[in-house]
């Protein structure tokens, strides 16, 4: 697949801070790739570099096969940004907004009215073009947010946190919409410290910490890296020490707990553990109730490779 | 030009309704301010008459017809009898000049022309001064007349007020400075008006196109930062010119006439020249003020320099430690500039000089203020 962006040993520091410890990044076409790691481990500084909109001070850009530097506007005009914040003008209204930032890059008068007209559309504010921003809800104001960066139809969208604040309902409607974007043809840059959304939408993942990629790949990659695996949690009536003891002589069982009524299995590597549990239940006369799965997650991986979770 | 569009949309939602507010203000006051000038002043020229009271105890043919004269000359005054009368006219200002005529003055005045009434006058008073001026022709002329023998009183007395009837026609050629003093002190107030809506314009509309996340927007984009802010600037240099011709057509609106002349097209250029400074002021502020400051240090600033810089009180009333100081206010060069101007008779280089020197010294404020709002704008920058 051709390379929309590579980032080579890309070194950003302030002052004694480094933000960005020689990060590398290859960003195929028509990913949605995730750029997921707690506040503060470099995530935005790298979009922002991405963009030129911060000098860094050792490494190399490329985007669509060029060198990125500020002056490159025929990059810039494929990319379109959603910025953390609202990045609207208080004065102008939903469709002047939209119609300002997609006349940054369109200058026909006609096609830019076309392609506005798809953007309020995409994101359902065709009933609040005359709204000036300050009147509109938190989750209206992130799909504008979204509208201004995607108006004018860029091959490679970067969204910064664009969920952060937003209300559940307007979470999955953003995250719908990411979809579709990338379904159109769009290739996504997609930073969040939610490990959730990362996991829901990202075909590829890029886990940062302290400016640095930990660990890069598909969630299912990602996942193999950590010794965790799935962890399976069965109600039973009762259980002896020796059918406790048996268990754990699964293959794939790691550790076997039994307390309150319930035993907590842990499996090693990859899911797939719990039919042999139903089986060894059923052979072994146990009765049991409800039976629980629960896969590693991202959080998990994090944990595993940094000793600290996102939360942190 | 999409920069500048979004900068007329933004200055018309954030900044237009206050210049206006501004304007309509200043054009109350200025309108008042002329109003009352036009009815304290005349146009023309009329004569002015002294208030005369003529005490006759002589009763002769002479006093008569001299009381008579002085009479239909003035605008006379009853007096009441006695010395303590005449004290109180002049005390109370009833009267300018008090004739008078002592018994036989008639006689003694047609023997030999030399007696005088009594008189008083009104100390310090011009009109007093022609009241005795008129008094002392119509003596001497009459004198003049008995003395050459070849007239009758009667012919004497006619020929005398046939002399004194002649009068000059007066007629106003120069322009009348008075009025030009009204127009400049309306431009010198000009200086508070057009620091405020230059200063809301400019700084409220480049605030909210410098907001933080929007302005990153404009950066990711494929146009070049220093187009966008040139088309920002373009946009800041129309909005004060377009305030700076509201305001010259506000004075042309009020004194009409009396602004087309050649100290109208100064005062034009001074405007100009000042509005350009404001425009420097304004970029500056507008890049180290904060949005929700910007009311209160364009307030400091419009009164703080207007005081200062003799706006609202005139610089002759400034005490000299006053002016030392109000040479960094941009303001005390304008007011300077107005003075210089108003002070012109005749309009060449050599008279022209100093105003041409104040206004130069406007030129280095905005010079000045352009130059540190770009250390601003790069000292941001970096630190961004």
């Amino acid at each position: 697949m051709e390379t929309v962006v590579k980032i080579e040993n890309l070194v950003k520091r302030y002052d004694e801070l480094v933000a960005l410890d020689h990060l590398n990044l290859n960003i195929a076409s028509g990913e949605i790739f995730g750029l997921l790691g707690p506040n503060g481990s470099g995530k935005t500084t790298a979009i922002s570099c991405m963009l030129s909109l911060l000098e860094f001070n050792k490494g190399k850009i490329e985007i669509f096969g060029k060198e990125m530097t500020p002056t490159a506007y025929d990059i810039k005009r494929q990319i379109g940004v959603v910025f953390q914040n609202v990045a609207v003008f208080d004065e102008l209204t939903v469709y002047e907004n939209i119609d300002y930032f997609c006349g940054l890059y369109v200058y026909d008068k006609k096609e830019r009215k076309k392609l506005v007209d798809e953007a309020i559309d995409f994101v359902g504010l065709g009933d609040f073009i005359k709204f000036r921003p300050k009147k509109l809800s938190g989750g209206l104001l992130r799909r504008l947010n979204i509208a201004c960066g995607i108006a004018h139809k860029p091959k490679l969208i970067i969204f910064d946190e664009p969920t952060v604040a937003v209300d559940p309902q307007s979470r999955n409607n953003i995250l719908e919409g990411i979809k579709r974007l990338n379904s159109e043809g769009a290739t996504i840059i997609y930073t969040s410290h939610y490990m959730e959304e990362v996991e829901q939408i990202c075909s590829r993942i890029a886990i940062l910490d302290k400016g640095r990629v930990i660990a890069q790949g598909t969630k299912e990659e990602l996942k193999d890296m950590i010794s965790k695996g799935e962890k399976i949690s069965v109600q039973v009536y009762g259980i002896s020490e020796e059918q406790l003891a048996k268990m754990l002589k699964i293959p794939g069982v790691a550790g076997a707990d039994f307390a309150d009524g319930t035993i907590s299995i842990s499996m090693n590597g990859k899911s797939g553990g719990i039919a042999q549990i139903i089986e060894f239940l059923n052979e072994n006369n146990i009765g049991y109730g409800r039976i629980a799965s629960e896969l590693p997650t991202l959080n998990d991986v994090f944990l595993e490779l940094t000793g600290k979770t996102f939360r942190d | 030009m999409q920069a500048f569009k979004l900068y007329f949309k933004i200055f018309k939602r954030s900044a237009f309704f206050m210049v206006l507010l501004y304007l309509l203000i200043f054009g109350l006051i200025v309108a008042l301010f002329a109003l009352n000038f036009k009815s304290s002043s005349d146009m023309g020229f009329e004569a002015q008459r002294s208030r005369i009271a003529v005490v006759d105890n002589d009763n002769s043919k002479f006093s008569k017809a001299f009381a008579s004269y002085i009479n239909e000359n003035s605008q006379p005054v009853e007096l009441g009898t006695g010395e303590q009368a005449i004290k109180d006219a002049l005390f109370f200002n009833d009267a300018d000049y008090i004739i008078i005529i002592p018994k036989g003055f008639g006689e003694d005045f047609l023997k030999d022309g030399n007696a005088r009434p009594q008189s008083y006058s009104l100390p310090n008073s011009m009109r007093a001064v022609y009241a005795q001026r008129m008094a002392e022709s119509y003596l001497k002329l009459f004198d003049l007349y008995i003395k050459s023998g070849n007239f009758s009183f009667e012919q004497a007395k006619e020929n005398v007020e046939a002399d004194l009837a002649l009068k000059t026609k007066t007629s106003i050629v120069s322009i009348n400075k008075s009025d030009t003093g009204s127009l400049k002190r309306t431009v010198d107030y000009v200086a508070y008006a057009i620091t405020c809506m230059v200063i809301l314009s400019v700084s409220l509309t480049m605030l909210a196109i410098e907001k933080g996340d929007a302005k990153k927007r404009n950066l990711a984009s494929p146009i070049s930062a220093s187009k966008i802010g040139l088309q920002v600037f373009l946009g800041n240099a129309v909005v004060s010119l377009i305030c700076c011709g509201m305001i010259i057509l506000l004075v042309i609106a009020i004194f009409r006439e009396d602004f087309f002349n050649i100290y109208g097209a100064w005062y034009s250029l001074n405007i100009l020249i000042y509005t350009l400074v404001c425009l420097g002021m304004s970029f500056l502020i507008g890049n180290l003020v904060p949005k929700n400051a910007v009311n209160a240090v364009c307030n400091v600033i419009a009164l703080g320099g207007s005081f200062l810089g003799g706006a609202f009180v005139p610089q002759s009333l400034l005490s000299e430690t006053v002016k030392n100081i109000a040479v960094i206010d941009p303001i005390f060069w304008f007011v300077k500039a107005n003075n210089e101007i108003l002070s012109i008779s005749t309009f060449n280089l050599k008279t022209l000089s100093p105003a041409l020197y104040c206004m130069l010294v406007q030129l280095l404020f905005a010079a000045l203020f352009f130059s540190a709002a770009m250390l601003a704008i790069k000292y941001k920058r970096t630190k961004s």
